[in-house]
């Protein structure tokens, strides 16, 4: 009779300590479909970082930042992986979308070109036909570009591109394009053209770019959640850095129908946005009150926002360790 | 008779109003985000700031628009003559054509943009490829509905059949024709705005996607709503050139107004 | 108007290929048109009247036997400009008025004619098949039998020395296909051309034609040729004289009779 008590004892033990043992559900929405830039997020998963930190979470491409920041400020999904510039324009527009981990410290967006073209400065561009984006934010990136870097405009033929911009470099219609570097460009090389390009980061532009950005009623309701979350995100980061080759196989066999080439060639590139002197002191995802008063001040510049906020309201760092 | 127009007109006006009341109301009890979707107030308060950028745009939309419906009437009317009158050419084009409307335009985007350049071209381009399938099929249709005896009697009568055509086969087939037209007309304005999507620095489809890539929703369904009116618009003008040529038809279907 | 033919169709037969066999809708048909008569075929249904007409007009070639239009074969004929048709329907144009209808034919086959003359022999028709003051009127504007009196007068205005009706009254009320009728004899009185005339009413054979065709049922075969003997003009008191209703019935007979025989036989 002692066994047997001692039996139901145990079973409810472990009957009770069921529903401690159930993960948080959470959808993390990405910027764009599935690339080799977002290794490491599949590695955080993989590797079971969400797990341990009591998160099971869903991953879903995504169709552009502008969208992910729209559902994630509307509540429709829990975390993004989105532009920071796009997360700062969203708050302005009354969206509470917040960053708690800057990835990519530096803005993508390039003028893309064949090396063969022998492009060095914006000013050789003088005489050539431009691909710009029209339809997309890097359109007026690229006019603030060209503003503060004093470029004649009249000079370059300039030519609306929405699609298919590897494509219409390799048909050789344009000499130079305005696009993410590391996906027309790579792409273009992966096809068998050595590429060269100019951040825009480079020549003037201080936006920050695809950050992990949660809802603000999120972290006033479950802080705790947005703290394991951003901490096994970044495990994920860290752990890629130092394991490159091991995150991108993992990647590629997650997605099999992803070009490995292409992938291969993207994946250092993208890691090498993550490094700065900021992040090196103060471990990755991290962003700096200073930077993001200038990014706002160019996103008004740019007339792309007509009304600052506090940018403090954006951004946090706290969730980082 | 005018009032009856009139009245309804404005039973017309109404109905749009109840549909904008409704969505005012709507979005203000399940507290929408404005830049989720916007309140039909604040898209005509973009509306009106922004007229001139709005109606700036409007003029190469239209262009593309025309450009490509004439083409697709051009182009629809002589592939569906082919098809009325040889077996041939309509057993072999027809899958051919099924195969090319069925096709998503967005997929040739690039392509289109390295054959046909930047610009009005490809506009035009997508609209007629889009909007030429209904006026094929209708017009073959009509075509081929002429009564036969009545053939057979131009026929025995020794008309050419050029006169058989002019005169018998092309007047029958325009109530078929102008019906495709009207549906035409409306993919025409799909297919530029589509073409704009795809690549363009200007027109109504620019003004969408750029204030939606902004986060501008008001201006974007300021520009949607934009787009809508110039749909109707052009819808009209279809209806009203209909009604001039086909002025026994309207006479024969008794209530002057049937859209 | 060009001369009106002796039409003589001898021994024709029309066979034509179905999924299954080889089906005649005509067999070993011969008949007499002598020029200018009015002649009336009568027969049940899918006896192959209308392809009788057909094959006189040359849409159809005769499987055997053949066709004579003044002796010469119909193929060898130019026929065009030459017949007039009545439908059952009266296949008007919608968009032309009832004038602009009945100048469809001379705008065709009477080219040589100047536009005045043609508009005025227009009006001229119009106005006989009593249509006075309705030629601006479109088609939808005009009761069926308004607008196959238009077909008539379509018909008749380019003056074709041969006439084809496919039961063109039949689709009309009783008392409009009366006048009908009569209209067509006053018309055809003023014109001199051969009406050859299908129907299925006995009455409407006996009234209007000198010589009733009577086809058996498929394969059409000629079971009788009776000559009516009423002289012309003839008119509604026709219908009124007992030999008149006598030879009605004694054909109906034959035709009843005929069937109920084949009945019989089968």
């Amino acid at each position: 009779m002692n066994m047997r008590r001692l039996f139901i004892a145990a079973l409810g033990l472990v009957l009770m300590s069921g529903p401690a043992l159930a993960l948080d559900k959470v959808t993390l929405r990405l910027d764009w479909v599935f690339g080799s830039e977002h290794a490491p997020i599949f590695l955080a998963r993989d590797k079971g970082f969400f797990k341990d930190e009591g998160i099971d979470v869903e991953i879903l491409a995504g169709e552009g930042s502008t969208v992910t920041v729209k559902l994630v400020g509307n509540g429709t999904a829990d975390f993004g992986y989105a532009a920071a510039d796009q997360a700062l324009m969203a708050y302005a527009k009354g969206l509470p979308v917040v960053a708690t981990a800057v990835i990519l410290q530096k803005n993508p967006v390039a003028v893309i070109f064949p090396s063969a073209s022998g492009i060095k400065t914006l000013t050789d561009l003088y005489g050539k036909t431009l691909g710009v984006p029209t339809l997309s934010v890097s359109e007026k990136q690229w006019r603030y570009v060209e503003k503060l870097n004093k470029l004649d405009e009249a000079k370059i033929h300039q030519v609306s591109l929405g699609t298919g911009i590897a494509q219409m470099i390799e048909a050789q219609k344009v000499d130079a394009a305005v696009a993410f570097f590391f996906n027309d460009g790579l792409k273009v090389v992966s096809d068998g053209t050595p590429m060269g390009w100019i951040l825009l980061s480079d020549v003037g532009l201080p936006i920050y770019s695809t950050s992990l950005v949660t809802n603000e009623d999120m972290i006033k309701k479950n802080p705790d959640l947005v703290r394991r979350f951003t901490r096994a995100f970044l495990k994920g980061w860290t752990y890629a850095l130092g394991h490159q080759q091991e995150t991108l196989d993992t990647f590629l066999k997650d997605n099999p129908t992803v070009d490995p080439k292409y992938s291969a060639l993207k994946f250092p590139e993208v890691l090498k946005l993550t490094q700065t002197p900021d992040t090196e002191k103060n471990g990755i995802g991290y962003s700096s009150q200073e930077r993001w008063e200038a990014m706002q001040k160019a996103l008004l510049d740019m007339a792309i926002i007509d009304k600052g906020v506090n940018v403090a309201d954006v951004f946090s760092n706290q969730f980082l360790k | 008779m005018i009032a009856r127009h009139v009245t309804r007109t404005l039973g017309q006006i109404a109905v749009f109003a109840a549909f904008f009341l409704f969505w005012e109301i709507l979005v203000d009890v399940l507290h929408v985000k404005p830049v989720i979707l916007p309140p039909p107030s604040l898209i005509f308060a973009a509306m009106v700031k922004h007229w001139s950028y709005l109606l700036a745009n409007t003029w190469p939309t239209l262009f593309a628009v025309t450009g490509g419906f004439a083409v697709a009437a051009a182009l629809g009317f002589v592939i569906a003559v082919g098809i009325a009158y040889s077996r041939w050419v309509s057993e072999m084009t027809y899958p051919f054509l099924v195969a090319a409307q069925v096709l998503p335009k967005v997929a040739l985007a690039p392509l289109f943009l390295i054959w046909f350049g930047f610009g009005l071209t490809p506009k035009v381009v997508i609209a007629a490829l889009i909007a030429f399938f209904p006026i094929v099929i209708n017009t073959a249709r009509g075509l081929g509905s002429v009564e036969p005896e009545l053939i057979q009697y131009m026929h025995s009568l020794g008309a050419s059949w050029r006169e058989i055509f002019f005169k018998i086969s092309l007047p029958w087939a325009l109530p078929y024709i102008f019906a495709s037209f009207r549906i035409a007309i409306t993919l025409a304005v799909v297919g530029a705005v589509v073409g704009e999507f795809i690549s363009s620095d200007n027109g109504l489809g620019y003004v969408i996607n750029y204030a939606n890539t902004s986060l501008d929703t008001d201006v974007m369904f300021g520009g949607i709503f934009a787009l809508s009116a110039l749909g109707v618009v052009l819808f009209l003008v279809v209806v009203l050139v209909e009604r001039m040529v086909l002025s026994w038809q309207v006479a024969v279907e008794g209530t002057p107004e049937t859209m | 108007m060009a001369s009106v033919p002796h039409i003589l169709i001898e021994n024709l037969t029309l066979q034509y290929r179905t999924k299954h066999s080889m089906v005649a809708a005509l067999e070993d048909v011969s008949i007499d048109i002598p020029p200018r008569s009015f002649v009336c075929i009568v027969g049940p249904s899918g006896c192959g009247k209308t392809t009788l007409l057909k094959v006189l007009s040359g849409v159809l070639k005769a499987t055997r036997g053949r066709a004579l239009l003044d002796g010469i074969p119909i193929e060898d004929t130019d026929l065009s400009g030459k017949i007039g048709y009545i439908f059952q329907r009266p296949l008007l144009l919608p968009w032309r008025t009832a004038l602009g209808n009945v100048l469809l034919t001379t705008e065709i086959a009477r080219k040589d004619m100047p536009l005045k003359e043609r508009i005025a022999e227009a009006r001229r028709w119009l106005k006989l098949t009593g249509l006075d003051g309705f030629e601006d009127r479109l088609p939808h504007e005009l009761s069926g039998g308004m607008q196959q009196r238009v077909s008539l007068s379509r018909a008749f205005a380019f003056r074709p020395p041969i006439l084809m009706m496919d039961e063109p009254f039949a689709a009309l009320d009783e008392i409009t296909r009366e006048a009908m009728q009569e209209e067509l004899l006053r018309l055809w009185s003023v014109t001199e051309s051969t009406v050859i005339f299908v129907t299925h009413s006995i009455s409407e054979a006996v009234l209007l034609s000198e010589r009733i065709i009577v086809l058996t049922a498929r394969p059409g075969r000629v079971d009788e040729i009776i000559d009516v003997p009423f002289p012309r003009p003839r008119g509604e008191e026709l219908r009124g004289n007992p030999r008149f209703t006598e030879l009605v019935q004694h054909i109906r007979h034959k035709l009843r009779g005929g069937a109920a025989a084949r009945e019989a036989a089968s």
